[in-house]
């Protein structure tokens, strides 16, 4: 594999900023305009969620509020689990954590990826050639194996689980925003900027411009991984630690009373596959509104 | 053509030696060291024979390089806890992983390429539209949750599948073909329709991407039929994307599918893994890493040269 | 046999580390010394020299048919006696490989390999005689050169056996006389001897390990004298096939599969579904079960499981504070989580110990919020501005460990939400299995663990309320708490210096009295452990005391398939 998989696969660069004529773009895929509504409903969810869930109904995450396993009813919309706890209150202050998650690993990807990505990319040559094996290498390692290796040995917790994704989740993206600035080194624009004596940073921080629409598309999905990667390492008893619920711990608890509540372990993964689905498809339809090729 | 592969094969060693220093970082730079191993994971012999091959002692270079050479001579050190070699115990669990993640992986392929296709010719229909969702859904479907709920159906509410193990105990041997390959269905099935989701996307954009190139313009332009263009032109992109979904799945193909292993108690390098990385196995951990690793990146080496041929742009860029 | 700790080992396991029940043991060596009366009790005071129980009973069971027993197959890579470091392979193991004493299906010391031997007065000398027209699984014969050759092995500066730092502490030479008489001299008497040469010092084959002690392809595929031997290994099962030249009791099942389902919930899958004979079950599928008609089986309930407190932990010094934790703990909820069939517990000795256990104490309010609220008030424990009580400028926080298995973190997560009502904030902190040991010898606030009781509740009661500067990890005490008390230290004394059972008793009820109130421990259940089996499989009574103690596979030999 090399870079140029990656720089033939999605190059999104947007070169004009006629914000509106994309929004509009975007706005036209019921996709993705169905995927933003309903992240907008679940962080709105997650914010608010579990307090005014708390104050109008007496539903709080941590409490023994219920009976071990009780069937849903008026009190508990969707019964309660194995320690009898609301499962609707946890859910939703689960997706605060696993958003969060999702967010900050996203976050972090983006700035590895962009810091790995710009400076191969820019300065290209034997810098571009050492960065890009590193990055080729960690491609090459059991990430997932590596994420539980780490895990385990750094112990489980939120932050770390946030550190440990996203150092083993950058490389795609950086390989992305390397093959843009190979490209775009070599534009007018830049060759202009040095004509007229600009430095090296001046002209980083004018192909950044130019590259933020393919992050954005990156990050978006950087989010999507982020959530997945939690639920799986949470899943695995290695992420979120009592007594906080992320949906991934609350499937794996679930996932030993199958036979006594199939629904517990129906909730959570239902959940993640909509958050994801959500980030994807917004995802494209940024991807969708900012490539250039599909206006032709 | 040559010098590419020269210049490509040279470009491995480095990768090598990343791979080392990253997988010897991953237990050595960690908090904690060997002191969290007790009585029940480790007694005190491990710990001297775990202090004498890691050479705690001495200084870290030191510790790396005869490491390193330990495992040039293929010494991956012995399992804290039962006390076979590493080497024997990943060796014994590649067949099933590579059968598991094979299977999975031929699936991902024989489905995602037609259903890319058609995506892709049949742009912006409903069949488009179909697919589209088909392999969004599969993309965000957490595996492990996709396998417990196919536990439940298979195994529970129509028990026609079995759902754990890969086979039957006390089977005869002569039903062994059938019995694995009724144990393999569940895995793979949710292995590979994970991955067909991705590659269909993949496909598709690449097949789109193609459609435009100019060269097909011309071809359309001169008049020629549009299956003969699809096929004698497209498909060769389509290809491409089939080589680079496979150099992307090689750490899986090697490294096993840790999460479907261990809801379907399949027996392969997965759940070796886990099993060594809860039980702080430091040995079989590093071992592992280096074992995927260096088969990955031996694995991508020939994906690139199956690419060199099959893209002629390729070599100038690389 | 006294105290083991149970906390190390994930209860949907349903297994007891045998090193843990041997630290136990060495620990009852220490506080048995000079101190002749428990001679009454412990296995290893069993009376020497009888013929065995075993051996006349040849014959009377005809092995047939088939058990596939859930398991970890993984577990089990090596079964080599010297390398087994997990319960479950060592439950295999015995059954492979055998020691010159073994431990009877309710857990007695009774001969194996010896057929008899005799103590000397002095206590250093031990004189085996070895059961004669014993044959290796590979039909050569045992005898004494085997003995001499494994003992002097696992011994040895290059061993890794589980037994070497006690043969290097007290075994001053292993001789063997002739074929059948093996003589062991120790430097100074070690009471548990004759345990450890049931559970870690399986006898060896010297014919086949000669030149290579740690053989690999031994360790694969182990041959012994024992009930069992290996017929078949796979990744995913290893099939056990009964030796029909077996000296002993021949085991009730001629073929025994372990095979892979490391899960709770596919083990129970693999019930319904027939895949499994028996296997482990999440307690709350219990009335399930029992509804569908599959047999449920119990072991006695002779452990206790709960929260350890440090006693020297700056917000839990007042016992008005552990009352209050204990009043307030919604105990009853962890027990239908986790013990569905066991007993809610309160006093420290367990329900099983009839003679020995406290009725008296059963009265514990269970989540009585009003009660540990007035606790605490009344001791002037004040509600800050956050919520937290405080008195003195100490406020009511503290860590709360867990380890790795569920169970424990539940338990933690259940004692967390129903102490935070009361004003008393916790810390949950999740170390793995592995650090237990470490976390329970230093500071450590609470931390839930099971004690098991295996046989005489006072030595159990010495181990774990005397008055002790020691730590957990030096293997003589169980003392975690640092709990400190004369009264029960003279309570301790009189008791073990008495053979009265009636006097023991009371002893041993006024110790759990005081206990009580001190509340260095939290009990909560008494679990009794539970396997659920296809229908028609039937465990030997005789059976169930292993069942509580070591679990899912140990005693195979008293399983019946149907």
């Amino acid at each position: 594999m090399t870079a140029t998989t990656a720089a033939r696969i999605g190059s999104a660069v947007p070169r004009t900023s006629d914000l509106r004529r994309r929004w509009e773009r975007f706005l036209s895929n019921r996709l993705s305009v169905a995927g933003l509504g309903f992240l907008v409903l679940l962080v709105a969810t997650a914010l608010v969620g579990p307090g005014l869930l708390e104050r109008a109904f007496g539903l709080e995450p941590y409490g023994l509020t219920c009976d071990i396993l009780e069937p849903p009813g008026p009190r508990h919309p969707l019964g309660c689990d194995e320690l009898g706890r609301d499962v609707l209150a946890r859910l939703l202050i689960g997706g605060r954590i696993s958003l969060f998650v999702g967010i900050l690993v996203a976050f972090l990807v983006t700035v590895l990826g962009l810091v790995f990505g710009a400076i191969a990319g820019f300065f290209g040559g034997s810098v571009d050639n050492l960065l890009m094996r590193f990055t080729d290498t960690m491609l090459a390692m059991p990430t997932f194996f590596i994420v539980l290796a780490a895990a385990a040995l750094l112990g489980p917790s939120l932050l770390n689980t946030v550190i440990i994704i996203g150092a083993t989740h950058w490389m795609g993206t950086a390989r992305l925003i390397r093959s843009e600035f190979l490209s775009l080194r070599e534009r007018e624009f830049v060759t202009a900027a040095r004509a007229s004596g600009a430095g090296n940073l001046r002209i980083i921080g004018h192909i950044l411009r130019n590259v933020t629409a393919t992050l954005t598309v990156a990050a978006t999905l950087a989010v999507a991984s982020g959530v997945l990667t939690e639920s799986a390492l949470s899943f695995l008893g290695l992420g979120t630690q009592p007594p906080d619920a992320s949906w991934g711990y609350m499937l794996s608890s679930a996932q030993n009373y199958i036979w006594v509540n199939p629904l517990l372990g129906v909730y959570p993964g239902l959940l993640v596959m909509l958050t994801v689905l959500a980030v994807n498809f917004v995802g494209e339809g940024i991807r969708d509104a900012l490539d250039p090729r599909l206006t032709r | 053509m040559n010098r590419f592969l020269v210049r490509r094969v040279i470009q491995i060693v480095p990768q090598l030696a990343i791979l080392l220093v990253l997988s010897f970082a991953l237990v050595h730079l960690t908090p904690g060291e060997t002191g969290v191993l007790d009585l029940e994971s480790a007694d005190a012999q491990n710990i001297a024979a775990l202090r004498e091959m890691l050479g705690l002692d001495r200084p870290l270079h030191e510790q790396f390089a005869d490491w390193a050479v330990r495992l040039v001579r293929l010494d991956f050190g012995v399992s804290f806890i039962d006390g076979q070699p590493v080497m024997d115990k990943i060796l014994e669990r590649l067949p099933p992983t590579l059968l598991l993640t094979g299977t999975a992986l031929a699936l991902s392929i024989m489905l995602a390429i037609p259903l890319g296709l058609i995506s892709a010719l049949r742009r912006n229909t409903p069949i488009d539209y179909g697919l589209t969702l088909f392999a969004f859904i599969g993309i965000s479907v957490p595996a492990f949750w996709a396998a417990i709920l196919a536990i439940i159906t298979f195994g529970v509410l129509i028990p026609v599948l079995p759902i754990q193990g890969m086979r039957t105990v006390g089977a005869p041997v002569a039903s062994d073909v059938l019995d694995v390959a009724k144990h393999l269905i569940l895995p793979a099935g949710i292995l590979g329709l994970e991955g067909t989701a991705a590659l269909t996307r993949y496909v598709r954009s690449s097949m789109i991407e193609s459609l435009v190139e100019d060269y097909i313009r011309t071809a359309r332009s001169k008049g020629l039929r549009e299956r003969v263009i699809v096929v004698r032109h497209a498909m060769k992109n389509a290809l491409l994307p089939a080589v680079t979904i496979l150099g992307l799945r090689l750490p899986m193909l090697v490294g096993g599918a840790v999460l479907i292993e261990a809801v379907f108690a399949w027996p392969g390098i997965g759940r070796l893994g886990l099993e060594a990385v809860l039980r702080r196995d430091y040995p079989v951990v590093m071992g592992l890493v280096v074992f995927t690793g260096v088969l990955t990146i031996l694995g991508n080496l020939l994906a690139d040269v199956a690419y060199g041929f099959l893209d002629p742009r390729i070599k100038q860029e690389a | 046999m006294g105290v083991t700790q149970v906390g190390k080992e994930v209860r949907r396991s349903h297994t007891i580390s045998r090193r843990t029940v041997l630290r136990g043991t060495l620990a009852i060596g220490a506080a048995a010394l000079g101190s002749s009366v428990l001679q009454a009790c412990g296995p290893s005071t069993a009376p020497s020299g009888v013929a065995s129980p075993a051996g006349s009973a040849k014959g009377a069971r005809t092995p047939s048919g088939q058990l596939v027993f859930a398991s970890r197959v993984s577990e089990l890579e090596t079964l080599h006696p010297f390398q087994t470091r997990l319960a479950r392979a060592q439950a295999v193991s015995y059954h492979i490989n055998e020691g010159l004493t073994k431990l009877s299906p309710d857990l007695r010391i009774v001969p194996g390999l010896a057929e008899s031997w005799k103590v000397s007065d002095d206590k250093l000398t031990y004189t085996f005689t070895l059961r004669k027209n014993v044959k290796w699984h590979d039909g050569q014969p045992f005898g004494a050169k085997d003995v001499q050759f494994t003992l002097d092995a696992a011994g040895n500066a290059a061993s890794v056996s589980p037994a070497k730092a006690a043969l290097q502490t007290y075994v001053a030479k292993v001789e063997a006389q002739g074929d059948s008489t093996v003589v062991i001299t120790l430097t100074k008497p070690y009471s548990p001897l004759l345990t450890a040469l049931a559970d870690q010092l399986l006898i060896l084959p010297e014919h086949i390990l000669r030149a290579n002690i740690l053989d690999p392809s031994f360790a694969k595929s182990p041959v012994g004298t024992g009930p069992y031997k290996i017929k078949d290994r796979q990744l995913s099962a290893l099939t056990l096939e009964h030796n029909a030249d077996y000296w002993g009791d021949k085991p009730y099942t001629s073929r025994i599969i372990l095979k892979d389902a490391p899960e709770a919930a596919a083990q129970q899958a693999g019930i319904l579904a027939g895949e499994i004979d028996v296997a482990a079950f999440v307690p709350l599928s219990m009335p399930q079960l029992q509804a569908q008609g599959y047999p449920i089986f119990r072991g006695v309930a002779n452990s206790v499981h709960g929260i350890n407190l440090d006693l020297q932990s700056p917000a839990l010094q007042d016992p008005k504070v552990r009352q209050a934790l204990r009043a307030g703990l919604d105990r009853a909820r962890i027990k239908q989580l986790h013990y569905t069939d066991g007993f809610l517990a309160h006093a420290v000795v367990p329900s099983g110990f009839e003679a020995y256990h406290a009725k008296e104490l059963a009265a514990v309010p269970n989540a009585d919020a009003a009660a540990a609220n007035k606790l605490l008030d009344d001791a002037g424990w004040a509600r800050g501005a956050d919520g937290v009580r405080a008195k003195g400028g100490q406020q009511l926080r503290f860590k709360h460990y867990a380890w790795t298995a569920k169970q424990w973190q539940d338990i933690a997560t259940i004692a967390q939400a129903s102490w935070k009502p009361l004003g008393i904030e916790v810390e949950i902190v999740v170390t793995e299995n592995a650090r237990i040991t470490d976390t329970v010898s230093g500071r450590f606030d609470a931390a839930p663990i099971g004690w098991g009781l295996t046989s005489d509740p006072i030595v159990g009661l010495d181990l774990l309320f005397r008055s002790s500067d020691k730590t957990f990890k030096d293997g003589t005490t169980r003392n975690v708490f640092r709990y400190k008390n004369t009264r029960v230290d003279s309570l301790l004394d009189e008791a073990l210096a008495s053979a009265d059972q009636a006097k023991r008793a009371e002893n041993a009820k006024q110790i759990q009295k005081i206990v009580y109130d001190d509340v260095p421990f939290i009990p909560i259940a008494y679990p009794s452990y539970e396997l659920v089996g296809r229908k028609g499989v039937t465990l030997d009574e005789t059976g169930k005391g292993a069942l509580s103690s070591f679990g899912v596979g140990f005693f195979m030999t008293e399983w019946r398939a149907p």
